[in-house]
């Protein structure tokens, strides 16, 4: 859906799509050519972009022919815009998971580990900040898609570290239960 | 190897509740070199306000060393106490601490009046102050009649007045919006990058990614070092001879 709300703003050909969609997600997640075609063959079979006129070759080969969204491409994108989405329930990952399961053994074992993840996630969020210190491009659509990618991956590194003073708490505050 | 310009050794402080004495801070040992930020994390009750209170020398310690700037804390007088921390301790508060009958420019002003200098230059220095944490004018307005967060930029632009060796700040921005906060944690990183040692105590993880080192309190005791420094890469923005020195060192 993306690509397609790329094409809201005026037609583009597959390289441009994929520079396109570089740069508004902050170049966080990257696009080969493929991709794009793939993205857009599905899209034409939906009836949700079509093809302009073929241009000529210009000699390197690439396909330069621009796609445009159709009548029914910007319904179906004005319903994803106005549909939330948000998952209920959180991935499960890695992280979750082994904190979970430390409640299992003694306090001290658990708080370790979860000063080891902490720990981690500092970092991360020192190698971010610093990171982010250093960069700035000329080009501002860039920066503040960058910006914008950055912050919301290390506001979840500081959910992760609130849930770890929160999942701390408890193991400090709350007699230990039999895990059967 | 300089003297690292904050320095506390075994450092307890204790408290008498009723018949039974209760330790807020038990043995801790913290060395702030100069031109770093320091992170202290830690839940609430574990200490780290006292830790705070303790560096700035507005409790004293019950066992302990607490060495600011070369100068060892123990048994000096409440004059040379506020002498210290007019001069070289910049201190920022969750409670603001505003008076309330001086109009914002004068509480930044205030600590600077008690050493003389011309009502113009003062004026000067508390403009720009405000200006730097964000304050809008007029600067004339009165802390009642400005929010809670240009009440806590206030008391912030008081404590970074003028260039201090060494900055503590407790919660600084609990009461701000991210936005308002971040600038307020570039401005304490900045102080950094130009060569004070400056302290944050907080629950916010926001803060610990603007520190070169993030210590944990835990029940009055240093937990585990979690972050130590580490190699630190030289901001753009620094200027051109503190880059030499990073280089050699």
């Amino acid at each position: 859906m993306g690509l397609l709300a790329l094409l809201a703003e005026g037609p583009s050909h597959g390289y441009q799509l994929k520079a396109g969609f570089e740069e508004r997600t902050g170049g966080v997640w990257t696009l080969n050519v493929g991709q794009v075609y793939t993205t857009l063959d599905r899209l034409r079979a939906d009836g949700l972009v079509e093809p302009l006129e073929v241009e000529p070759a210009d000699g390197d080969g690439r396909d330069r022919r621009p796609w445009r969204i159709t009548r029914d491409g910007k319904e179906a994108l004005e319903a994803w815009f106005d549909e939330p989405a948000i998952e209920p329930v959180p991935a499960r990952e890695d992280f979750l998971v082994k904190v979970l399961m430390a409640f299992g053994g003694s306090p001290a074992e658990a708080v370790a580990v979860i000063d080891r993840q902490r720990a981690e996630l500092y970092r991360l969020l020192q190698d971010a900040r610093r990171a982010k210190r250093r960069s700035s491009s000329t080009d501002p659509v860039a920066d503040l898609a960058a910006d914008l990618m950055a912050e919301i991956v290390t506001s979840r590194w500081e959910a992760d570290l609130r849930w770890l003073d929160v999942c701390e708490a408890h193991l400090l505050a709350t007699p230990r239960k039999e895990i059967p | 190897m300089t003297e690292p310009v904050l320095q506390l050794h075994g450092a307890t402080k204790t408290y008498r509740h009723g018949m039974v004495d209760v330790a807020a801070v038990r043995g801790i040992d913290l060395e702030v070199d100069a031109g770093s930020l320091t992170a202290i994390m830690g839940p609430s009750g574990s200490g780290k306000s006292t830790l705070l209170h303790l560096a700035a020398g507005m409790v004293s310690a019950t066992s302990g060393l607490v060495r600011v700037a070369g100068m060892d804390l123990a048994g000096r007088s409440p004059a040379d106490l506020a002498a210290l921390r007019r001069h070289t301790v910049g201190v920022v508060f969750q409670q603001y601490n505003l008076v309330p009958s001086l109009t914002a420019l004068e509480n930044v002003t205030l600590p600077l009046e008690l050493d003389g200098g011309s009502a113009r230059d003062l004026r000067r220095i508390g403009e720009e102050a405000l200006g730097n944490v964000g304050v809008d004018e007029p600067y004339d307005r009165y802390p009642d009649d400005l929010s809670g967060g240009q009440q806590q930029r206030v008391a912030i632009a008081r404590a970074v007045a003028i260039p201090r060796k060494v900055i503590l700040a407790d919660e600084p921005t609990g009461a701000l919006d991210t936005l308002t906060g971040d600038r307020i944690l570039d401005l304490f990183r900045k102080l950094a990058d130009d060569g004070a040692a400056v302290v944050i105590v907080t629950h916010e993880p926001r803060v610990a990614s603007y520190a070169d080192r993030v210590v944990t309190i835990r029940d009055g005791l240093r937990a585990a070092d979690t972050v130590e420094p580490v190699a630190r890469t030289i901001p753009a923005s620094r200027p051109a001879p503190l880059r030499g020195l990073e280089a050699q060192a």
